[in-house]
Order: structure tokens, then C-alpha cells, then sequence
């Protein structure tokens, strides 16, 4: 893959995470969190 | 009240102290560099002065990034719900552990053998730390709703 495309998958991956931290926040989207939280991790870590 | 405020306002003035710190490191850094002249060309002081200018660029967007990061931070971690520090901070610990992209570009085949096999023990831990986090955190989140469902579902303390 091109370095442009692993920035911009670390960008996204870094949004997710901070969305993940958000919706944290209230019981009701806290599900919502874990599985944004394991599809940042996803798209952070394996990327080829 | 006084006390309550001052813990209040604790964490504010400590990365306010810490701005202002590296602010004037910035100045110095901003004001040592325009001095060395410029005019001769292709020597080894335009390029040492040239380095220094993108240097200092290169601060300052740092500690704009910092500045901005850490509003962010306080931004969505303010306001958290009182039933949720728990599984708030096993969240946080799974994914701080992103650190794992640097034990995966240390196994890399460009090292020696001594660092790729402390880099596979790191690989290993952080993946643990990774999967486990994120398993023990869902777990948590579950049982909160099987557990008390109607004061998940009702009430913000």
C-alpha cells in the first residue's frame, strides 16, 4: 500500500478512537464504543 | 468550596504553566534563529539556519497539535456517567495499547536478531493486552445490562 493511504488509515483509526472515548460516555452508545474502539484497533494494526 | 475550586482549576493552570514553558523555549529557539546571516550561499550556516527555522515550524505545530489535543481530551472525557469510570478506563487501556505498531515495525526484517526477539515479546504483550482489553470491557458493558438494565437505561447520575 502507498504511504498515503496508511496516513489516511491512521487518520480514520484516530477519529475512531476518539469517537470510541465519546461514546463511552452515556450507558446507551457504550456498546457502540467497544466495537468503534476494536475497528479503529482493526484498521491501525493490520494494514498491509 | 476554596479547595474545591483550586482542584478545580488544578489541571488548567498545570498545562497553562506547561504552555507558557515551551512557548518560551519556542521564543528562544524563533529568536536564535533569524541572527545567523543568510546571505552566504551553500554554506554549512544557511542550511544549519534553514534547519533550525523548520525545526522551530515544526515545534510550534507540535505544541499547537498539543493544545488542541488536550481540549479534545478534556472534551470527551468531561461529564462521564458515574456508572461508566470502570469500563472507561479498560477501554482506554486496550486502546492506548496501539503502541503495538511500533513492536510490529520492530520485528521487521531489518534488525538485528537481539531486538526482533524483545520486539516479539512486546508483540505478544500488547496483543494480550489488546484482545483481552477489549473482551474484559464488552464483558463488563454486558453484564451492567443484565445486571441493572433499568438504571443503564434511565438514569444519568
Amino acid at each position: 500500500m502507498n504511504a498515503a493511504t496508511v496516513q489516511l488509515a491512521y487518520m480514520v483509526s484516530t477519529a475512531l478512537f476518539v469517537f470510541s472515548l465519546h461514546w463511552m460516555n452515556t450507558p446507551k452508545t457504550a456498546r457502540r464504543g467497544v466495537f468503534a474502539g476494536v475497528a479503529a484497533m482493526l484498521l491501525g494494526a493490520v494494514r498491509k | 468550596m476554596s479547595k474545591r475550586v483550586m482542584s478545580r482549576l488544578g489541571v488548567p493552570l498545570l498545562v497553562l504553566a506547561l504552555g507558557l514553558v515551551a512557548v518560551g523555549h519556542a521564543a528562544a529557539t524563533w529568536d536564535a534563529t533569524p541572527s545567523v546571516p543568510v546571505a552566504t550561499t551553500g554554506s554549512a550556516a544557511a542550511a544549519q539556519a534553514q534547519a533550525g527555522h523548520n525545526q522551530s515550524i515544526d515545534f510550534m505545530g507540535m505544541l499547537f497539535v498539543f493544545m488542541l489535543a488536550s481540549f479534545i481530551g478534556l472534551g470527551v472525557i468531561r461529564r462521564v456517567s458515574r456508572l461508566l469510570h470502570t469500563p472507561l478506563m479498560s477501554l482506554t487501556n486496550a486502546i492506548s495499547a496501539i503502541a503495538v505498531v511500533g513492536s510490529i515495525l520492530v520485528v521487521g526484517p531489518s534488525y538485528p536478531l537481539e531486538i526482533r526477539i524483545l520486539g516479539a515479546i512486546a508483540l505478544f504483550a500488547s496483543m494480550t493486552n489488546i484482545v483481552s482489553g477489549f473482551l474484559i470491557t464488552d464483558r463488563m458493558l454486558k453484564m451492567f445490562k443484565t445486571d441493572s438494565g433499568k438504571q443503564a437505561a434511565g438514569g444519568k447520575p
